[in-house]
């Protein structure tokens, strides 16, 4: 008979690849036989069909891990006059408010979501007001403003091949934050968050900026094999200096290709001191992975994201080149040779696209040169053969780092990998450049999904 | 055998077959932080104090290790142990010694001549398994620093990072280690400390930092940070801290799986990890970990049925600190628990089991539900 298992979760969106679970069936003795692995999806906003399992009659259970790393486990029987079942899941809710749904089941701010207990009670007995009068001074609150680093003519940090080698200098320079942000140039300042209450403030973001509460990503967009693309970060600045964010921006979502936007959410009580804030994609499979990964479930994650799935995003980067990275990041940091290899050629092919046809995105070199230094792809008996490989990485990683930040935190952290492979195989211009990314290393913020770099602090 | 080993199974050794290696340290006494033993105290101490927690951590990780630690293909073969403990020397006694043995303090220099000779161990073969314990002061800086805070750490304010590991550096030149299955197990809280913005660098490197492997196999890597800030990390005085606690928890079947078919339960990394971020998910405020490169492997086999653990509470919650809990196997009692205001977290082989909240004379129960590793919520409408 035929068993649909789906997850019910309250938020906006709904995935068909939504969460990792495992079935078991109880035998007589009461002992358990596991079954298999499958992904089942997350009914948010809209309907979605889950996978069609065929069961014989008996007990079962499913085991679901949610992104935050916790477990729900249930019980259901098949019956033998039983032909068609439907299995719901109910996702806990256990965000500090139902707009953070999504921060939620990643787990992010759970522990203030215990305290507050929804509206009940505030975080602070003295809490700190509107972000628009927060804004008013950043010595008193924080500002956050929009920067688009392309067509930013008065920016000295980006421009050109060396804002990698500039904002490392930025950072060594320790200039405060009103005169370090400067170097940044022209920046859009954010008016409004898109919700807010006492506690906190959430920003939705599209390629457009913040969005007001209602509203929704409208412009579609289109990424075009070697053309630029302009990217878009976040600035952040309070008395304790300055934070650039690289946005993921514009997030494309699978099949109806809209717009997904990113939220960010600030804890408004940690002004004043180190910011606590998160960060997520509105496209729950992606949050999923983010949680995932968050909890160390690499394998949960690259299951999730099999290898069809993972070279399909690969395959689809001209719909969504983000995406794209993401997907392929999970294949080589799973650090699974006979997986990645598995479509060794398809693989080779387009993750050297990925690499070519974004000359904006550095992850797409990082990742073409980590085939080399990361999964040994060469020979190893053909000296001709690792010889190639190693220069064609080495090339690449140089790229990579020409072409700027990487979006993503383990981009940066590939990124040195690499350079410390050269720098170990006694290049001195891999041991410079790494010594400028140890610069930028040292003050990132290694739990956001999204580089986060503290450039002043002061 | 030196100093720093204190078992081996010498059979093994000498055989060559695959096998594991296992180091533990914990650092208790720091001699030149407030409280320590020595002078004088160093200005870069950063709000760090003496810990009680660690030697105990190192004892249960090092008993579960003689006691439980069960791979058929790689058995135990060494553990070495380091222990500085404020009250002075630090002896560990155990049935499977033949004596006690009083271990040597983890000072920077005893941690490296320790850890370079658990790392010649591994490279004794490619299939070996190596596992690092460490409890003890940690502070981040960043993505890339990490690090490892031993016992003589600040003993000159001209360098007090002589006292300390880059642990990052080390893992990364473990690389560099025949072993090709190793975990890190880092329980220190990660502070963000004044400390690590204060001095210039990240601790000694003590195997060198290369990351570029010369074996054909691969790397198989996970570390384990404990994901809980600052002091919570540790929590009890003179108890395992709360991440040993799920650790081990961890390795006795929270963190087990029998996706196998087999009918065994084995630890794998990325149950184990996910089993210690549940373990801790309620013990204080968070910190998120870095993202860590953690490869699926399974290193542990359970000789029994898993143990796991059930939430129970009633609904709505407040009525906890009204409830008395039992919990009923085949009409037997298992335990009980009188009215607390948190739910009652009882950790039971996995298996069936009823539940029932009594509070006056009302009582509702849940019958029949399975507990299975890593753990499962019993909510009572009550």
């Amino acid at each position: 008979m035929n068993v649909q298992i789906k997850a019910i979760a309250a938020i906006d969106e709904s995935a068909t690849s939504g969460l990792m679970a495992q079935l078991y069936l109880e035998k007589e003795n009461k002992k358990i036989e596991f079954l298999k692995s499958l992904t089942i999806p997350i009914e948010g906003g809209y309907w979605v069909s889950g996978e069609r399992l065929q069961v014989d009659e008996g007990k079962y259970i499913i085991q679901v891990l949610l992104p935050d790393g916790q477990t729900v486990t249930n019980d259901f029987e098949i019956k033998s006059f039983e032909n068609e079942k439907e299995v719901l899941i109910y996702l806990p809710h256990e965000g500090p408010h139902e707009w953070t749904a999504l921060h939620a089941m990643a787990g992010n701010f759970r522990w203030e979501a215990q305290i507050t207990k929804g509206f009940e009670n505030p975080l602070s007995l003295n809490p700190k007001g509107k972000y628009k009068s927060l804004s008013r001074d950043f010595r008193e609150g924080y500002e956050l403003s929009l920067l688009k680093a392309d067509k930013n003519l008065r920016s000295e940090i980006f421009g050109d091949d060396y804002t990698i080698d500039k904002l490392s200098r930025l950072i060594q320079n320790n200039l405060d934050v009103k005169n370090a942000i400067e170097k940044f140039g022209a920046t859009l300042k954010i008016e409004e968050p898109t919700r807010e209450d006492t506690d906190f403030a959430m920003f939705k973001i599209a390629y457009s900026g913040v969005l007001s509460k209602h509203e929704t990503p409208s412009i579609s967009h289109r990424f075009y094999p070697r053309r630029n693309f302009p990217r878009h970060y976040l600035l952040q600045k309070s008395v304790l200096g300055g934070t650039l964010i690289s946005l993921p921006t514009p997030w494309i979502k699978p099949f109806d290709n809209g717009e997904a936007e990113m939220e960010f959410l600030v804890k408004k009580n940690s002004i004043g001191d180190p910011l606590e804030l998160a960060m997520t994609i509105n496209e729950p499979m992606i949050n999923t992975v983010l949680g995932y990964i968050n909890v160390g479930a690499f394998h949960q994650a690259t299951q999730l994201i099999s290898t069809d799935y993972a070279l399909r995003m690969l395959f689809q980067k001209i719909e969504n080149p983000f995406a794209a990275v993401v997907g392929t990041y999970l294949l080589i940091l799973e650090n699974n040779r006979e997986r990645s290899l598995l479509a060794n050629n398809y693989w080779k092919e387009w993750i050297n696209n990925l690499d070519k046809w974004f000359p904006w995105l550095p992850d797409g070199a990082v990742l073409n040169a980590a085939k080399h230094f990361w999964l040994r792809d060469y020979s190893r008996s053909d000296k001709n053969d690792f010889d190639v490989s190693f220069n064609e990485s080495f090339k690449a990683l140089n790229r990579a780092y020409e072409r700027g930040l990487p979006v993503f935190t383990f981009g940066l952290k590939l990124m040195m990998d690499g350079f410390r492979y050269f720098a170990n195989e006694k290049i001195n211009e891999a041991k410079a450049r790494l010594n400028k990314l140890e610069t930028i290393a040292d003050k990132t913020d290694p739990s956001q999904p999204f580089l986060t770099i503290n450039f002043s602090q002061r | 055998m030196s100093d720093f080993v204190i078992y081996t199974d010498q059979s093994r050794l000498n055989s060559q077959l695959p096998a594991t290696h296992a180091i533990v340290i914990g650092v208790g006494e720091y001699f030149y932080l407030p409280g320590g033993s020595r002078e004088p105290k160093t200005e870069f101490h950063g709000g760090l104090r003496q810990l009680s927690s660690p030697p105990e951590s190192a004892k249960a990780i090092t008993d579960w290790l003689l006691d439980e630690f069960h791979n058929p293909d790689k058995p135990l073969a060494t553990v070495s142990l380091l222990v500085s403990e404020k009250s002075g020397e630090y002896v560990y006694s155990h049935p499977k010694l033949r004596k006690a043995v009083t271990t040597r303090p983890a000072t920077f220099e005893n941690v490296k001549n320790a850890v370079r000779q658990w790392k010649n161990f591994g490279d004794r073969s490619e299939k070996n398994l190596i596992l690092f314990f460490f409890c003890g002061h940690g502070v981040a800086k960043g993505l890339s620093g990490m690090t490892l805070l031993l016992s003589d750490y600040g003993e000159s304010d001209d360098m007090p990072m002589e006292g300390a590991i880059d642990f990052e550096a080390l893992h990364r030149g473990m690389a560099q280690c025949g072993a090709s299955e190793q975990c890190y197990f880092i329980d220190a809280c990660r502070m963000v400390s004044t400390i690590a913005t204060e001095t210039t660098t990240s601790g000694q490197t003590i195997i060198q930092d290369n990351q570029n492997r010369s074996f054909d196999s691969d790397w198989k890597t996970a570390t384990f940070y404990s994901t809980l800030a600052g002091e919570a990390a540790y929590g009890r005085k003179g108890k395992p801290s709360f991440y040993t606690e799920a650790l081990i928890n961890g390795l006795r079947g929270m963190g087990s799986n029998n996706r196998n078919g087999d009918g065994v339960w084995r630890i794998s990394t990325n149950d184990l990890s996910v089993a210690i971020h549940q373990g801790l998910a309620t013990q204080g405020e968070k910190v998120k970990i870095p993202t860590s490169h953690l490869v699926y492997f399974e290193f542990h086999e359970l000789r029994n049925d898993p143990l796991a653990l059930a939430i129970v509470y009633c609904d709505p919650k407040d009525n906890n600190s009204r409830a008395t809990f039992y919990c009923r196997q085949n009409q037997n009692e298992v335990n009980q628990r009188s009215p607390a205001e948190k739910s009652w977290e009882i950790i039971v082989p996995y298996g069936r089991y009823d539940f029932i909240a009594e509070i006056g004379n009302q009582r509702k129960q849940k019958v029949e539900e399975l507990i299975m590793p890593p753990y499962r919520e019993i909510k009572i409408e009550v």
